[in-house]
C-alpha cells in the first residue's frame, strides 16, 4: 500500500506579471519503505512539488489549485495548520539542498536535533538531548561534538547533521532536496550510502528530488521524469534506464557523458525549457521534440501505461497501453 | 565511519559565542578599561552606603561652599552637602532609571520588529508608520511630554525615555529579521514543525541579537544624559533626590561663583557616558563577523 500518493496536483504562482504554472497536474506514489528519484531540469517544480506535499507552498504567490495529496490516507491538502505542523518533521520532513543556510548559526547541533524531538515526542529535555547524540552517532559524528556549533563543523558533517534532523523521528516519509548537490563527489557518495543505510533501517519511504541519473541509479526503485511542471515519464529504473520511451529521457541520457562509450560530442537537447508562465499548447516538450509531429502542438498527450508500472506522456505510445 | 570524524580536534574546549565575543573583547583595551569603570561605577552606586563618606542629604550650614580637600572631595554644595556623596547616591538613580529606560525600549522593540518584519503585511505598514510618526518628533521632545503627562518619578521618567529609544530597536530589529526571515534554516525550522512563535523566538531573535546588544549600551549612555536633562529642566527626578541632572541644575545658580557644583556632576556624566560608549564600541567590533580573526 502506498505511504503518499499525489493526485492530479496543480500549483501556480500568481504574481503581477503573470501566473508561473509551477505544476500541471503530477500523479505519484510511493510505497512504504521505497525510494523514488525525481529527475529533472532547474525549474521543472520538483521543488515545488516537495513543498506542496508540506503544506509550504509561499502562498501568496503560490497556490494549490487542484490536485489531492494522500499520506496514509490523509488528505493533506484539507488538513488544518496545526496538524500539519504535527505532521512536519514526525511523519514527513526534508533534507534541504545547502547544509550551510539550512543549519541555525546560534544553536548548537545538538539543541537543533533535540529540537525536533522534543516537539513531537512527549519526552525531557534531557532525553530528547540523550536522543540527539545517539542521532549523531547514527549519521557518523561523535556525540560530544552536540555542544559545537555548525561553524564548526565541514560541509559534508553538516549535511549529516541535517539528515540526523530529519531522520530524528523515525519519519515515514522523508523528502531529499538535492541533498548531495552542494557536497563534493567524494563527500557526495559517502552521504549517499549513509542516507541509504539509514532510510532502510528506519523504513522510511523517500522522494529524492536531484537532477543526477548517476544518484537516482545508485539509490532509488523507482524514477520519475519532470518536464515543465507534468511528469512525462516514471517507471521502475529498469523500465526507465534500460527501455527509455519519452523523447525528453533519451535526450537527458543523450546528454550524459559515459565511461564506455567513446562519442566526440554529447547530444544536448535543443532549445531551452519554456517559461513556466507561457507553456506551449498541446505537449510541453513538442518545440524541442525531435519525434514532434504536428498532432503534438494540438493536444496535450494522455499518460499511457506501456507496461505495466512504466506510464509515459506523449503522444508516440498512445494507445500502446501494454 | 569517516576520515574527517576521526580527525583530531584542535579545540578541546567548547566555543561559546559569549566567550568568544569576551575573548575578542579582552584584546580591546580601551573597551576593558571602559568595562572596569562601568563596574566600579555600578558597585560604587550598590554600595553607596559604604562607599559614599557622608550621608546625601545630610546639611551642614557651617560648612556651605567649601572647596574641595581631604575632607571632601568635591566640595559641599548650597546647603553644606558632600557633592562626592551626591554623586555617587546619585548614580544609583542615573543608571537604574537608564537601565529601566534601555530594557523597556529593547524589549518592547524587538518584538514589534521581531513581529512586523516577520509577518509583514498589514501589521507591518501600521507598525512602521507609527514608528515613523515617533520618529519625527525630537525624542528629548517626546521625553518631555510623556514626563510631563506622567508626573515625575523613577518610572515615568524611564518610560518617557523608552518610548523615544523604542524606534530605534524597532528598525535595527525589523530589517534584521527581515535579512533572517528567508534564510534556509528557517524554511528548515517550519519543516521540522516549530511553530510561528517558536521560529521568531527561538530561531530568528537568537540571531538577530548582537547588534541590539550593541546599540543598547550605547543607548544607555543617552538615556543618562536624557534623565539628566529631564531632571535638570524639573521633570525627572525631583530635586532632594540626588540625581545627576538634579546636581547639576542645582549648581546652575552658582556656575559663576562656585564650580565644584557643576564641574563634578558633569564630569561624573561625561565618564560615565564616555565608557559606555567605548564599551559599546569595543562590543560591536567583537561581536561583527568580519572583523573575526
Amino acid at each position: 500500500m502506498s505511504i503518499l500518493e499525489i493526485k492530479g496536483l496543480e500549483v501556480k504562482y500568481i504574481t503581477h506579471d503573470g501566473t508561473v504554472n509551477a505544476i500541471n497536474g503530477i500523479d505519484l506514489e510511493v510505497d512504504r519503505g521505497e525510494a523514488l528519484g525525481l529527475v529533472g531540469e532547474t525549474g521543472a517544480g520538483k521543488t515545488t512539488t516537495a513543498l506542496s506535499i508540506l503544506g509550504l507552498v509561499p502562498n501568496p504567490p503560490g497556490k494549490i489549485t487542484a490536485g489531492e495529496i494522500f499520506y496514509d490516507g490523509r488528505d493533506l491538502l484539507k488538513e488544518s495548520e496545526a496538524e500539519m505542523r504535527k505532521i512536519r518533521g514526525n511523519d514527513i520532513s526534508m533534507i534541504f539542498q545547502d547544509p550551510m543556510s539550512a543549519l541555525n548559526p546560534v544553536l548548537t547541533v545538538g539543541d537543533q536535533i533535540a529540537e525536533v524531538i522534543e516537539l513531537h515526542q512527549k519526552c525531557s529535555k534531557k532525553e530528547a538531548m540523550e536522543r540527539a547524540m545517539a542521532m549523531l552517532e547514527k549519521v557518523g559524528i561523535p556525540a560530544e561534538r552536540a555542544t559545537e556549533y555548525p561553524h564548526q563543523f565541514s560541509g559534508g558533517m553538516k549535511q549529516r547533521v541535517v539528515i540526523a534532523i530529519a531522520l530524528a523521528c523515525t519519519p515515514k516519509v522523508l523528502l531529499a532536496d538535492e541533498p548531495t548537490s552542494a557536497l563534493d563527489v567524494t563527500i557526495q557518495a559517502q552521504v549517499l550510502d549513509m542516507m541509504g543505510k539509514l532510510q532502510h533501517e528506519v523504513g522510511t519511504a523517500m522522494i529524492l528530488i536531484t537532477h543526477d541519473l548517476g544518484v537516482v541509479a545508485d539509490t532509488c526503485d523507482k524514477v520519475a521524469i519532470m518536464y515543465a511542471g507534468e511528469i512525462v515519464e516514471s517507471g521502475s529504473l529498469v523500465d526507465v534506464y534500460n527501455h527509455t520511451a519519452h523523447p525528453y529521457t533519451v535526450g537527458l541520457f543523450g546528454s550524459l557523458p559515459s565511461l564506455d562509450k567513446d562519442v566526440d560530442r554529447l547530444q544536448p537537447i535543443d532549445g531551452l525549457m519554456p517559461s513556466p508562465m507561457n507553456l506551449p499548447e498541446g505537449c510541453k516538450f513538442h518545440p524541442r521534440c525531435p519525434d514532434a509531429t504536428p498532432e503534438c502542438a494540438k493536444r496535450c498527450p494522455k499518460v499511457t501505461e506501456i507496461t505495466p508500472g512504466h506510464k509515459v506522456r506523449c503522444l508516440k505510445y498512445e494507445g500502446t497501453e501494454g | 565511519m569517516s576520515k574527517q570524524t576521526k580527525a583530531p580536534r584542535k579545540k578541546e574546549k567548547k566555543a561559546s559565542q559569549f566567550s568568544e565575543v569576551m575573548g575578542r573583547l579582552r584584546r580591546n583595551k580601551l573597551a576593558m578599561v571602559s568595562l572596569a569603570v562601568i563596574i566600579l561605577i555600578i558597585l560604587a552606586a550598590i554600595f553607596a552606603n559604604y562607599v559614599a563618606p557622608y550621608d546625601y542629604a545630610k546639611q551642614d550650614m557651617h560648612n556651605r561652599f567649601l572647596y574641595p580637600s581631604l575632607q571632601h572631595l568635591c566640595g559641599t554644595d548650597n546647603f553644606g552637602r558632600d557633592i562626592f556623596s551626591r554623586i555617587i547616591y546619585g548614580a544609583r538613580y542615573s543608571l537604574v532609571v537608564s537601565v529601566i529606560a534601555v530594557a523597556i525600549a529593547v524589549v518592547g522593540g524587538a518584538i514589534l520588529g521581531a513581529t512586523s518584519g516577520y509577518f509583514g503585511g498589514l501589521y507591518d505598514t501600521i507598525v512602521q508608520r507609527i514608528i515613523d510618526i515617533l520618529m519625527a518628533i525630537p525624542s528629548f521632545l517626546l521625553a518631555v511630554v510623556i514626563s510631563a503627562s506622567l508626573g515625575t518619578g523613577i518610572m515615568s521618567s524611564a518610560l518617557a525615555i523608552a518610548v523615544g529609544m523604542m524606534s530605534v530597536f524597532e528598525r535595527i530589529m525589523r530589517s534584521s529579521v527581515l535579512q533572517i526571515r528567508d534564510q534556509e534554516f528557517i524554511e528548515a525550522a517550519k519543516v521540522t514543525g516549530a511553530s510561528t512563535a517558536r521560529i521568531i523566538f527561538h530561531e530568528i531573535i537568537p540571531n538577530a541579537l548582537s547588534p541590539i546588544i550593541v546599540n543598547a549600551t550605547l543607548c544607555i549612555s543617552s538615556a543618562i544624559i536624557a534623565i539628566s536633562g529631564l531632571s535638570f529642566i524639573g521633570l525627572g527626578i525631583p530635586a532632594p533626590t540626588p540625581e545627576w541632572g538634579t546636581l547639576l541644575s542645582a549648581g546652575r545658580d552658582y556656575i559663576r561663583d562656585f564650580w565644584p557644583m557643576v564641574t563634578f556632576p558633569g564630569v561624573a556624566i561625561v565618564i560615565t557616558i564616555i565608557a559606555f560608549n567605548l564599551l559599546g564600541d569595543g562590543l560591536r567590533d567583537a561581536m561583527d563577523p568580519r572583523l573575526k580573526q
